[in-house]
């Protein structure tokens, strides 16, 4: 076993091992805490970066141990592993420090940033994983880390949301397993290749194949907030706003849309999924999702719960984009991976901080905060920009691959999807920003705290504006080297779409 | 000349308004960066001195930018740069001043995204630069608005917000077709696109919406009446680079022949300028009257396009001449609409009649602009093109009803203080600066047209005059103290008509406004007589109660909308 074999198990344990041990430490023990928190983000980030450079330069990281007979844990970083991996490990820095800030003064904070590490670490095992069993271990290990953080709050509605995320997402693990396995029974492999394993088999197995597609889309679907198995997500938004963020732009969410790409490209093979007539009732699907999600944004006052429904329908870009089956469309689909979750995690970083600073929490409340708050609300605005696809914003980016691979394959229709989710999304997110930036504020906010002469703590205000500074660069230097679009072009070149 | 130089400032034409933006909103940096505001455009007013076609790539921009300055280029930067020095000269949101910083950064950033539009030389560049105009200009005209303002804001961005799914996706199509997104690829791969008439549809519409074209023109008119003095010129640059620029750069006027969308084009414009005359006939606010004269230009853009369309030589002539042309209509257009309302100040001595003079001379330049392209035309088809002469009537009536209309609030308001309407955050113009800039603008205007005249004949020039003159009659006609002479005698066929018509929407409107709403409250009260306890009802009266928001509307119409385009899309698929 070489030097290269071990790097993904290092990143993979850089979370796991602090997070273990934060478990053990004393409420008090504020400094060692975020020490260990902070070192083992950097350390992360930094071996995730060793490993960019490599996959780059075609190197390979692969880490295989022993599971069971036949089977093996396997960690790979292949392009789109890794693709995943460095979003996980970039915004989850970003977090802890917004998260240290946030959590100032709480209780159980050493259970908070245990449970956290641990997400971090079944999110970043998913991503790496190599095959469907290490999928499906970590994938079951991000629902038990995650429900902790959402019922963090310890009230009753907390109690209640976690309960339906775990039904929900228990429900969807159940039909994943049960996919896998089948899928085990008929194949004998669950390595991910890279344009499926799938295509071999026999023309009467085809109608039981399309039955296992179904039970692993739906098992992923339930994490991915696909309609109608979406009902968790809206009520988990009365977590703690570092994990509503995480849970968003990375982990929960973005691990099913990202467990689709993985379905679709690595286990059937997207030409032989098209072939099957599973990709034509997916896009669908995912339209719907896309059109309901922003119809349901739009009549939320809650602004944590406008965003949830936001997510919903952003989402589901990803998996629009995997179904259209093209190159062009799959690069839309797979950069969206990332540029949604810089936008989305901005959002949820700056309605956490009003939330914080000055006891907002409804779109009802926001009248002049721009003037109070004008770099929360700077970065907000880049956001929400980003999701309605203004350029020259990362979604923006994400929207134009979208609609050129549907127009390259002759899905006209998605490109009417396209417009008429920015139009509902424009519906819902202009009127808020017209309220924070041109109306007149109220005499008293709900409950301000006051940080000098900063319009919040730094720890809060730093994160949203570097995520939305990215979201701007991914947008606007979406061509150069490293950046999300080339990498998402370096995986359909290399994976995909090999010429 | 050095290329670095000039590669430099090519970028700084866009970026230095931007970093300006930046610099204004940190502390340390705010007081010098609100003093240069003005000077915002000065890169670009300094490139437009250049001689030279510069081309800058940019590889990691968005899909692979490119900056460039060509012919068309250089004349939309001179006016675009002038307009937006001037609303930074009138609107300098001094140090110190309320929410100065807010004002700024929308004001650098919607002149970035104006200027930006200019030197694009590919379609998502151009598209960014628009959106970034376009909501910044938004922001810029409900900043801390009265209350009329709100209204015209809220129609404003609706329609930004249909200009740019429209728009993009009319640049999918032409980027999918062309497989580049420059604007010579783009262009080219028009010609021979297979849905050539739905992307020529999509693009009237997208750019419509900024130019004015009727049915797409509804922010316009409010916009106009509301806006504040200051950022006048701003809304004029933003008619021309972001909705005829978009035209200009991406039809390939010269190098197709298509009958038919050229009929359809005229068709177009004789509705749009027939609409034009109409309203601008009932207005009484010489601003909604501009806003008219905007819309007519428009029609006549359309005129000239479908003109071209139909016979493709005539692009040859009006090639070199149309970018002058449009800057004398640009900056005749923006002087009008700054000294509107301001010609009431008390002037005394040899200057009395200074500003009614400016404002005489800019309505004249304007009424020049289709007089001179009219001139060009009949130089190639032998005789004055007729669609084009309705143009110019229309354009002839309305400029001079506007002026006429604004020289007799003069003379009804003399000796009467004149308010200017600006917020107390903008800088408060002197009438004596706003008179300046406007006479600038004027003497830029008749630069241009001096350039324009000197290339046509008497002859050619002829026709044209007699229509102008003919339509100037008409407008003197049509103004407020003659409409008093021609009031229908007591007694005559014509007030009997007029009396009934009121009655008739007098009545319309009651029973619309209050008699319906009163039958529907009577008819659901006796219903629930019946049905006291049904849920079915406090559901309907949900339902109801959500109908009275307007995103519910929204959506509505959104559904509407996506039903219409999904019945297109399956023939389009």
């Amino acid at each position: 076993m070489n030097w290269n074999a071990w790097i993904p198990l290092l990143v993979v344990a850089s979370s796991l091992l602090p997070g273990l041990f934060i478990f053990a430490l004393a409420e008090d023990r504020v400094r060692l805490r975020t020490t260990l928190n902070l070192a083992a983000a950097l350390v992360k980030l930094a071996l995730v970066g060793w490993m960019l450079w490599g996959v780059y330069q075609g190197q390979h990281y692969e880490t295989r141990l022993a599971l069971l007979p036949e089977l093996e844990l396997v960690l790979r970083a292949g392009p789109l592993a890794l693709f995943f991996v460095t979003l996980s490990a970039v915004l989850w820095l970003l977090t802890t420090v917004y998260a240290i800030g946030y959590l100032e003064g709480s209780l159980n904070r050493s259970r908070f940033f245990g449970f956290f590490s641990l997400c971090v670490t079944a999110t970043v095992g998913v991503a790496l994983a190599g095959n469907l069993i290490t999928f499906l271990l970590f994938y079951e290990l991000l629902t038990l880390s995650t429900y902790p953080l959402i019922v963090h709050r310890g009230t009753e509605v907390a109690r209640r949301a976690g309960q339906s995320y775990l039904i929900y997402t228990f429900c969807g693990g159940a039909l994943l397993l049960l996919g896998t396995v089948w899928l085990y029974t008929l194949t004998g492999t669950l390595e991910f290749t890279p344009r499926g394993f799938l295509s071999g088999l026999d023309e009467e197995y085809h109608s039981v194949l399309i039955i296992i597609f179904v039970l692993l889309i739906a098992g992923l679907g339930v994490k991915a907030a696909l309609v109608p198995l979406h009902g968790w997500l809206p009520q988990a938004m009365v977590a703690p706003a570092p994990v509503s963020a995480l849970l968003h732009a990375v982990a929960v969410v973005k691990v099913g849309a990202f467990g689709i790409v993985r379905v679709v490209y690595e286990v059937f093979g997207v030409e032989f999924a098209a072939s099957l007539g599973v990709t034509k009732p997916l896009a669908l699907l995912a339209a719907i999702t896309i059109i309901y999600g922003s119809l349901r944004a739009l009549f939320q006052d809650d602004l944590k719960r406008r965003l949830a429904f936001s997510t919903v329908s952003q989402v589901s870009y990803i998996v629009l984009g995997v179904a259209i089956a093209g190159p062009v469309a799959t690069i839309g689909g797979v950069v969206h991976l990332v540029h949604q979750g810089l936008m989305k995690i901005t959002l949820f970083f700056c309605a956490g901080n009003l939330a914080e600073t000055l006891g907002i929490h409804k779109v009802s409340e926001m009248n002049g905060v721009g003037r109070r708050m004008p770099w929360t609300m700077a970065a907000f605005t880049v956001g929400a920009f980003g999701m309605m696809g203004a350029p020259p914003i990362a979604g923006f980016i994400s929207k134009w691959h979208l609609g050129l691979g549907a127009l390259e394959v002759g899905q006209g229709w998605v490109v009417l999807v396209l417009a008429g989710s920015s139009l509902l999304n424009a519906a819902y997110f202009l009127p808020i920003l017209h309220a924070a930036w041109f109306r007149q504020p109220p005499n008293a906010w709900p409950q301000e705290h006051a940080y000098g002469r900063q319009e919040t703590a730094w720890a809060l205000l730093l994160p949203p504006v570097v995520t939305a500074l990215l979201a701007l660069a991914a947008g606007l230097f979406a061509l150069l080297p490293f950046s999300p679009l080339e990498w998402a072009n370096l995986i359909a070149r290399r994976e995909f779409y090999p010429l | 000349m050095n290329t670095l130089f000039d590669a430099t400032l090519l970028l700084l034409v866009m970026i230095w308004p931007l970093l300006l933006a930046v610099a204004v909103s940190f502390s340390a940096t705010r007081a010098v960066a609100l003093r240069l505001v003005p000077w915002a455009a000065l890169p670009a007013l300094v490139l437009t001195g250049l001689f030279f076609d510069q081309a800058l790539h940019l590889p990691g921009v968005l899909l692979g930018s490119v900056l460039v300055l060509d012919d068309l280029g250089r004349v939309f930067l001179l006016l675009v740069a002038t307009l937006w020095t001037a609303v930074g000269l009138l609107a300098w949101p001094r140090p110190g001043t309320t929410d100065a910083e807010r004002y700024a950064v929308l004001l650098l950033l919607a002149m970035a995204g104006g200027l930006g539009l200019v030197v694009a030389a590919d379609i998502l560049l151009f598209f960014t630069a628009g959106t970034l105009t376009s909501y910044a200009l938004y922001g810029l005209l409900v900043s801390d608005a009265e209350d009329s303002t709100r209204p015209a804001g809220r129609i404003l961005v609706i329609l930004l917000v249909v200009s740019d799914l429209v728009l993009f996706e009319c640049l999918l199509l032409l980027g999918q077709a062309a497989g580049g997104v420059e604007f010579t690829v783009v262009r080219q791969a028009l010609l021979s696109i297979e849905h050539r008439g739905l992307v020529l549809g999509l693009m009237i519409v997208g750019f419509g919406i900024k130019a004015g074209v009727v049915g797409v023109h509804f922010w316009l008119t409010p916009v106009f009446v509301s806006a504040v003095p200051a950022l006048r010129p701003a809304l004029i640059g933003f008619i021309f680079s972001a909705g005829l620029l978009g035209w200009l750069r991406l039809l390939p006027f010269g190098e197709s022949h298509w009958p038919g969308e050229g009929i359809m084009l005229q068709w177009l414009a004789w509705v749009t300028l027939g609409y034009a005359v109409f309203m601008g006939l009932l207005h009484r606010q010489q601003r909604a009257i501009l806003a008219c004269v905007a819309i007519a230009l428009t029609g006549y853009w359309l005129m000239l396009m479908g003109s071209v369309f139909l016979q493709p030589t005539l692009w040859s002539e009006i090639d070199d001449a149309l970018p002058f042309i449009l800057l004398q209509a640009g900056f005749g257009l923006a002087a009008l609409m700054l000294l509107d309302g301001q010609t009431g100040w008390q002037v005394r001595g040899r200057l009395r009649y200074f500003p009614r003079g400016v404002l005489c001379l800019a309505a004249l330049l304007l009424v020049t602009v289709p007089v001179i392209l009219t001139g060009h035309v009949a130089k190639v088809v032998g005789m004055m093109a007729e669609p084009l002469a309705w143009a110019l009537a229309a354009i002839t009536l309305l400029t001079l009803r506007s002026v006429l209309l604004m020289v007799s609030t003069v003379h009804d308001s003399r000796g009467l203080k004149v308010t200017l309407k600006e917020t107390q955050h903008f800088a408060q113009a002197s009438t004596t600066r706003t008179l300046l800039v406007a006479s600038g603008l004027t003497v830029a205007s008749l630069l241009a047209a001096v350039n324009n005249l000197i290339e046509l004949s008497a002859d050619v020039l002829w026709g044209p005059i007699l229509v102008a003159a003919a339509a100037a009659l008409l407008a003197w006609l049509s103004t407020a103290s003659r409409v008093q002479h021609l009031l229908p005698a007591p007694g005559s066929l014509q007030l009997r008509i007029n009396r009934r018509l009121i009655s008739f929407l007098t009545h319309g409107r009651r029973v619309v406004g209050e008699q319906l709403p009163d039958w529907r409250a009577t008819w659901l009260a006796s219903l629930q007589r019946y049905r006291p306890h049904a849920d079915s009802w406090r559901f309907i009266d949900r339902i109801e109660h959500r109908l009275g928001h307007w995103p519910v509307v929204l959506v509505i119409l959104l559904l509407l909308g996506q039903l219409v385009a999904w019945l297109g899309g399956c023939v389009f698929c």
